[in-house]
């Protein structure tokens, strides 16, 4: 059974293209077979934070039309064997998206593939819901400031009304926090809030601490998955997420010092 | 200054009722004979208060009752529990019709409901218990709203807005005192205000430790 995982958050620039590249590409890393799925209609950057925005000719929305088959569309990762991405549309916006199309695309991917990680575009609008609705687990993406963690609070909301497990009565949702662009010198001025402030008003269980890091923007700008780049703690801090996500326990110590 | 000639003052007094549970007027004479053989001087003069439950829509003819029980120094000053037809005849011949204190007693309110959420309450979400109390095991989120025609119980952080007793005065009858607690401290530490920002009724107390 393949899981299907949404890199969620609510509020936009916190992080879930860069945390959804990462732990997919940590994933396949790991040998499990993974597809990255970009949500993001008419604002995609997956693709380019794969580097492989030159090869995109099919997308999301040619396979959910019946323009393409999904063969067709998926981009096989240059580095990874187990990786690949389905890259949205740049031309067409987020009604594209239907709830059956999505559910046929998700299913057909599910044949094949052990993880299937949904980058969801910001917002509780149609894409965003599309994103989390068929999701076996959800990624909280979360900046420790007020306004992220607000926003993180009503995705969470959502999760437990509007998604298929809440719809159909079935277990909820696994919800997991994943605390990005930490900086614990503002933690420690007061300016952010801490892994503890942050846990006590969402109460979900922590996946990762990423920390606010010169090496994201230095991977996007390449087209490098920063999971990639271990030299640098937010790689690491990526990889223990990972290993976090396939359940393994991992203690926290690295990024908080 | 001089006393009106009537005035109107309520005042209760205690009557004995007499169950009459046949229309057959011998055996009734004689079973009142044999009662008051056993205590005279007690039901001499006696107001006495018909019930007539016990023969449902039978036929009985209260005068000859009457003339009965006054033969036996016993006056009838009303009856109660009779069917129609014997309330038209009572009305006819100038009996009271009582209501007995059981039948006017209010009914007991229905039970109110309790609704138990064990989770916590995300923004934008809303709970509202209609006739019932809620108890939420769990925090109240910032953009989050717990609301009850009741009492409001939260054993968890309240950031959002509780409203107890929204039901207003309709509720007020059934529960005196509608109230919110809440066991935990708010978290002012961290940029979140006290968002109590409640129109609540009067009546309605805040535990807020
Ligand atoms: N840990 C980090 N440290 C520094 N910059 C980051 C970090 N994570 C994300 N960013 C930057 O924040 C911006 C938004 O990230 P992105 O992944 O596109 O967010 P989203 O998909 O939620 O809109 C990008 O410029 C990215 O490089
Ligand atoms: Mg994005």
């Amino acid at each position: 059974m393949a899981q299907i995982i949404v890199v969620t958050s609510g509020k936009g620039g916190v992080g879930k293209t860069t945390s959804s590249a990462a732990i997919a590409t940590g994933l396949a890393l790991k040998g499990k077979k993974t597809v990255v799925i970009d949500f993001d209609i008419g604002l995609r950057n997956l693709d380019l934070i794969m580097g492989c925005e030159r090869r995109v000719v099919y997308d999301f929305v040619n396979v959910i039309n019946g323009e393409a088959n999904l063969n067709q569309a998926l981009i096989k990762d240059k580095r990874c064997d187990n990786l690949f991405i389905l890259p949205a549309s740049q031309t067409r916006d987020k009604d594209a998206l239907t709830k059956e199309g999505v559910g046929q695309v998700l299913s057909d991917l599910a044949k094949t593939f052990e993880y299937i990680v949904c980058d969801s575009p910001a917002g509780i609008e149609a894409g965003a819901m599309m994103a989390l609705y068929y999701a076996d687990m959800a990624i909280v993406t979360t900046n420790p400031e007020v306004s992220s963690v607000r926003d993180s609070d009503r995705i969470l909301g959502i999760l437990q009304s509007k998604s298929k497990r809440a719809e159909e009565n079935l277990e909820p949702i696994q919800e997991l926090l994943l605390l990005t662009r930490y900086s614990p010198k503002r933690v420690k001025t007061g300016e952010m809030l801490s892994v503890d402030d942050v846990n006590e008003i969402l109460a979900i269980p922590l996946v990762g601490v990423i920390p606010e890091s010169q090496s994201v923007l230095k991977a996007s700008n390449s087209g490098v998955p920063v999971i990639l780049d271990q030299d640098s703690d937010a790689g690491l801090a990526y990889s223990d997420a990972v290993d976090r996500i396939l359940g393994e326990n991992v203690p926290l110590a690295l990024q908080l010092k | 200054m001089q006393k009106p000639s009537i005035e109107l003052k309520g005042s209760s007094f205690t009557l004995s009722v007499l169950h009459i549970n046949t229309t057959d007027l011998s055996t009734l004479t004689s079973d009142l004979d044999r009662k008051l053989s056993q205590a005279p001087q007690f039901f001499i003069g006696a107001p006495l208060v018909l019930n007539l439950a016990a023969i449902g829509e039978d036929f009985i003819d209260l005068v000859e009752l009457k003339s009965l029980l006054l033969s036996r120094e016993l006056i009838i000053v009303g009856i109660t529990g009779a069917c129609k037809t014997l309330v038209e005849q009572a009305k006819q011949h100038g009996f009271a019709v009582l209501k007995s204190g059981k039948q006017l007693e209010a009914l007991p309110p229905p039970p109110r409901a309790t609704r138990i959420v064990k989770q916590n309450i995300r923004s934008g979400q809303q709970i509202y218990v209609k006739d019932g109390d809620l108890i939420v095991i769990g925090a109240v989120g910032n953009g989050a709203e717990v609301i009850a025609d009741g009492s409001i119980h939260i054993y968890g952080a309240l950031r959002g807005k509780a409203m107890a007793g929204a039901a207003g005065d309709k509720q007020a009858s059934s529960s005196p005192i509608q109230w919110i607690l809440n066991l935990f401290p708010l978290q002012d530490n961290i940029g979140y205000q006290k968002t109590f920002n409640m129109n609540i009724p009067q009546r309605v107390v805040v535990f807020d430790f």
